[in-house]
């Protein structure tokens, strides 16, 4: 047992009911972190809190703030709260999680080949086709068409959370430009400008060349014939909440922000506008959601998109990054079959678990759902970022009965999970100047090329900052921690 | 075999200048089995070349793009095509339950996907689908298709005046009034409700023997029966599409048919005419 | 470099210039003519900061007859007028907004500070004293000068922020002489100090006052005023000096080794060239108003050349 009295870890509830990343059931501290627990025992509270001062000045500096500008609001620059003491995972729970994500994403990137070509899940009944064709995300564009080396999930993001149980299970799939990684990058570059020491005692996997890393994948999905691609970042433009992300990206690739009235489509090649001339494009890393990226195909009234993309597009003279119609992929519906996906597919069982997903559009799922409300999560499929969900046992009588209401209009909409518990982290807590522990839960970063894969060594690590919160969305309330993989 | 000169014409007029522009023309005669298209000529006041290139069914797309400031645009192409003469088809080659067996079936509801899911222009509600015909597998699938012609023939009061392009299938049944598009988006909702594949056609009509339509251009339905494959039907004539129906394109509804699409650079409004000629060629 | 970038950073400098001119004008206009020789000052006064800033309709769809502060608010800090400072300086912030990545950071704080500060600035504390507003105007212009100058590398987006301060600065002299010589006209028999006057003025507003000082030494007259905010090479308020400029900017942006007729760096060194060996006399001859005239509307022509070169397809 580790003397905690007197520390900023004094009065540290250990965790019965989750598990805890640092401390074991009997209150010790866990291998990997005695180091850093040891170098944060012996900081005083005001210390920490000018270390954590440090901190802020590195992300302000760097430019890492997010601001909502609008006409009225002077764009006040925001850091997004980052906690000091970094989550640490060991090199064999990481080998666990990269093989579990590799084989994953692959699967998808299977499933999505099938559902644009030949449908063999469907029509072998491994899912039920209603589910991926009626998808409002299931884009007819993608019909037939075959995306350079065959790849559609080019980044993705997937959510994994650790369980009481100890085992690491996927939250969901995200296959539509997941974005958090430039926090990844900022995070590692502020804990090494505030915290060199600790370095010295790990060693930890290196995640600094990830913006080449996802230069090359890029690079590597040139169209045919195209020797030295040109790569671009597309941005819906200032206004846009991760625009600082866009902006970071393309800096640190050294490739052109675009924004869609930069680029236009001549006899099915896309161009940006340079104060040279036109000048081909052949890679495109697009942060707009499909319905906005060709206004003659998709939404006539975007202006954030480009028109005639699709076209050039289906041609084969450009690639977009991620593929239109991934988002069935990571449908929340489809989610619950992903361990059939990959079974399917690559003839493997899957390497990390998949929560236990009831769909409400089956009769037998949702007559359990509806029985069961008080003790589930309920997700409606299509929205992200924690938005439009019902944490069963937080919510009021009320609540769950309205939610049922809903449920029974519109089953299609919804999925359930059993409640599950996040690990916790020690978190210093400004309001009592100490460790406390919060719900985290890590998000990963795969990157998939022609002949390239590659994954980001760490993660963001999102934190539920309030006290026994389970959501870690940055939009609702959740901070980030530097997040290292050991090495060997 | 039948041979047709046609002219698509469209100008347009803009209050404010246009800066840049992107237009899609989908007008072309299609080139497939039943028609050839032997000869296309093209004409724009904008000072352009126009790119062709084929759409997600395979139809030719006419594009033209410009950055170069403009307020008025003319727009033509004359195309001459030779439609086959129809050969007399089998439409009831298989059994009334073999063809039930192919309609309720996963493949082939899984291969017809597309032509099987409601869209926006082809929604009804519930209270309207009372006006809908059902088919109950006692019957051959084109004969129901042929009594469904039938029925939205007999349903829809053909007007120029009640709808718009953006009318959708529910308002048209409401109002039991419309035109060619219109009276075809009602049809693909009867016969998808029932489990039948069917799809938009536009293109143009030969007008000249006694056809309801008008100098623009024409919708009619395709519709798929088992064991024969895709079958046109013009519901606004009470018809089988024959000789004097001229495909351009097909697609899930409107949508995907539509004559013009553009992106334009402008803050003012556009005043559109249009016109169509279709003349029959002299054996 | 992206055409929508580069004309960003074109527009932050022609606004930013627009700035400081419109500042020091109306404050020069406005306090100089306290002392003047001559009545009817006010209203003069008044009408040239109307006319300075082009949309006089604007002002008298407000208000019914020339009032001095209501004049001052809405040249200065009025949001709705379009051509108001406070106006200008927000394009100026969303020009540099877009750009913020090519920019250096400092830039981007300045002008952000300079904007919240002026954004922030009631009317009553302006009207108070507003030869203070302007001032400070005028002195964060020249911070932001400052750091367009000896900060930002002097690259091909720091030759646009140039250029579009140069071609505004240009085309707002010959715009204030014009506007002088149409106020000389309108007054009744001006004696000579009336004229001398105006002309001083017309210097203030140019910040060319210590320039004269040093190359004219003695009181002003037309002659030498308009041969030193027209043709002096070595003054930098003088139009000749900046089309100079603004033909070296454009010949760091070329692609071209040679200059090529018809491209904006031929048209704007062959302008430069001509004002060169250009004398008063030939003004004279030409005719002042005619002269300056024709030199605006050059200078506008120059602008929406690179427009045309770099900006659009």
């Amino acid at each position: 047992m580790p003397q905690l009295k007197g520390t900023l870890f004094e009065g540290y509830p250990v965790s019965k009911e989750h598990y805890d990343e640092v401390f074991n059931e009997k209150g010790g501290v866990r291998k990997h972190y005695q180091k850093v627990f040891n170098y944060f025992s012996k900081l005083s509270a005001e210390e920490f809190i000018e270390l954590n001062q440090h901190a802020k000045i590195s992300f302000i500096n760097q430019g890492v703030t997010f601001a909502v500008y609008s006409e009225n609001s002077e764009g006040i620059e925001r850091v997004f709260p980052f906690d000091l003491f970094p989550r640490i995972i060991t090199a064999r729970e990481w080998e666990k999680i990269e093989k579990g994500v590799q084989q994953r994403v692959q699967a998808l990137n299977e499933f999505l080949w099938d559902i644009y070509h030949d449908k063999k899940i469907l029509k072998d009944g491994v899912i039920p086709y209603e589910l991926v064709l009626g998808s409002k995300f299931y884009n007819k564009e993608m019909i037939d068409l075959d995306p350079a080396g065959r790849v559609y999930i080019h980044i993705s993001g997937t959510d994994i959370i650790r369980h009481s149980d100890g085992e690491y299970y996927v939250l969901e799939d995200n296959a539509r430009s997941p974005s958090g990684v430039s926090y990844v990058l900022s995070n590692r570059t502020t804990m090494k400008r505030t915290l060199p020491n600790i370095f010295f005692h790990y060693n930890i996997a290196s995640i600094e060349d990830y913006p080449q890393n996802l230069l090359a994948m890029m690079e590597s999905l040139a169209p045919e014939g195209v020797a030295q691609p040109t790569c671009v970042v597309l941005t819906p433009g200032i206004y846009n909440s991760a625009y600082y992300e866009h902006a970071f990206l393309a800096h640190n690739m050294g490739i052109e922000l675009v924004e869609g009235r930069d680029l236009f489509v001549d006899r099915n090649f896309v161009y940006m506008k340079t104060i040279y001339g036109p000048k081909k494009v052949d890679v495109i890393y697009r942060r707009i959601d499909d319905d906005f990226l060709d206004p003659l195909v998709f939404n006539p009234e975007s202006l954030l998109g480009v028109p005639g993309i699709m076209g050039a597009y289906r041609a084969g003279n450009i690639t977009i990054i991620n593929a239109p119609g991934t988002g069935v992929a990571d449908d929340k519906a489809v989610y619950a079959y992903v361990p059939d996906i990959i079974r399917y597919y690559l003839g493997e069982e899957p390497v990390l678990k998949n929560v236990q997903t009831y769909i409400c559009e089956r009769e037998e799922d949702r007559k359990y759902v509806l029985e069961n409300m008080e003790k589930l999560v309920v997700k409606p499929v299509d929205e992200s970022g924690g938005y439009g969900l019902l944490i069963g046992p937080k919510a009021t009588k009320k609540e769950i009965s309205q939610y049922r209401e809903k449920i029974k209009k519109n089953p299609r909409k919804y999925i359930a999970q059993p409640v599950m518990s996040l690990s916790v982290h020690p978190t210093f807590i400004e309001d009592t100047k100490r460790f406390e522990p919060r719900h985290i839960d890590l998000r990963t970063f795969f990157l998939m090329g022609r002949g390239f894969t590659h994954i980001l060594k760490g993660g963001l690590t999102r934190v539920a900052l309030k006290r026994g919160s389970l959501v870690v969305n940055s939009s609702q309330g959740g901070g980030s921690k530097d997040t290292w993989v050991m090495e060997g | 075999m039948i041979g047709y000169k046609i002219t698509y014409h469209t100008e347009n007029s803009y209050s404010q200048t246009v800066k840049e522009a992107i237009f899609d023309f989908l007008v072309l005669p299609a080139d497939d089995d039943r028609q050839r298209r032997l000869s296309h000529k093209i004409s724009s006041t904008l000072k352009e070349p126009v790119f062709m290139y084929k759409n997600l069914y395979g139809f030719d797309v006419l594009r033209i793009r410009t950055s170069k400031a403009f307020d008025h645009f003319e727009f033509t192409v004359h195309s001459t095509v030779h439609i086959k003469k129809e050969e007399e088809r089998d439409m009831r080659p298989l059994s009334i339950k073999e063809e039930v067996d192919i309609l309720t079936s996963d493949s082939f509801r899984i291969d017809n996907f597309l032509f099987l899911r409601k869209t926006r222009y082809t929604l009804v509600s519930p209270k309207n689908k009372k006006k809908f015909i059902r088919y109950d597998g006692k019957k051959h699938v084109f004969d129901f298709l042929l009594e469904l012609n039938n029925h939205i023939y007999n349903l829809i009061k053909y007007c120029t005046l009640s709808t718009d392009v953006h009318t959708i299938a529910d308002q048209v049944f409401e109002m039991e009034k419309g035109v060619c598009q219109d009276y075809s988006h009602a049809f693909i909702a009867v016969a998808r409700e029932n489990g039948i594949p069917a799809r938009y056609v536009s293109g143009y009509l030969n007008q000249g023997v006694g056809f309801i339509g008008d100098t623009l251009m024409h919708a009619w339905v395709e519709a798929l029966v088992p064991g024969v494959g895709w079958v046109g039907f013009d519901p606004t004539n009470n018809q089988l599409a024959g000789e004097n129906h001229i495909k351009v394109a097909h697609g899930e509804d409107y949508s995907d048919c539509a004559p013009i699409k553009g992106v334009l650079k402008t803050t003012g409004t556009v005043e559109t005419k249009y016109s169509v000629q279709v003349i029959q060629e002299q054996q | 470099m992206l055409s929508r970038i580069a004309n960003n950073l074109f527009w932050l400098g022609r606004y930013l210039e627009r700035v400081e001119d419109t500042a020091r004008f109306i404050e020069v206009q406005y306090y100089s003519f306290l002392d003047a020789p001559f009545i009817q000052k006010e209203e003069i006064a008044l009408n040239s900061i109307l006319v300075m800033l082009g949309n006089p309709d604007y002002y008298f769809s407000k208000y019914d007859r020339l009032n001095e502060k209501d004049i001052l608010y809405t040249a200065t800090l009025d949001r709705e007028n379009p051509v108001s400072i406070i106006s200008s300086l927000s394009f100026v912030r969303e020009n540099a907004r877009t750009t913020r990545d090519i920019l250096s950071e400092d830039l981007w704080e300045a002008i952000n500070k300079f904007y919240l500060f002026l954004k922030n600035f009631s009317r009553k504390k302006f009207l108070k004293a507003p030869i203070e507003l302007f001032e400070d105007i005028i002195e964060n212009c020249y911070i932001i000068n400052g750091i367009i100058d000896r900060i930002i590398m002097k690259d091909i987006g720091w030759a646009f922020i140039k250029l579009g301060i140069d071609i505004e600065r240009s085309a707002q002299l010959a715009r204030m002489i014009l506007a002088k010589i149409e106020s000389i006209e309108s007054m009744e028999k001006p004696s000579k100090v009336a004229e001398n006057f105006q002309w001083r003025t017309l210097l203030e507003s140019a910040a060319a006052l210590d320039i004269n000082k040093a190359v004219n030494h003695r009181a002003t007259d037309k002659d030498k005023v308009l041969e030193l905010l027209t043709l002096n090479l070595k003054s930098p308020r003088s139009i000749a000096y900046n089309l100079q400029k603004i033909h070296e900017y454009l010949m760091m942006i070329s692609p071209e080794k040679e200059e090529k007729p018809e491209t904006p760096e031929f048209t704007a060194g062959r302008m430069a060239s001509q004002l060169k060996y250009t004398t008063v006399e030939d003004i004279y001859r030409e005719g002042e108003k005619e002269f300056y005239s024709r030199l605006l509307s050059e200078i506008y022509q120059l602008a929406s050349k690179i427009e045309k070169r770099y900006f659009v397809f």
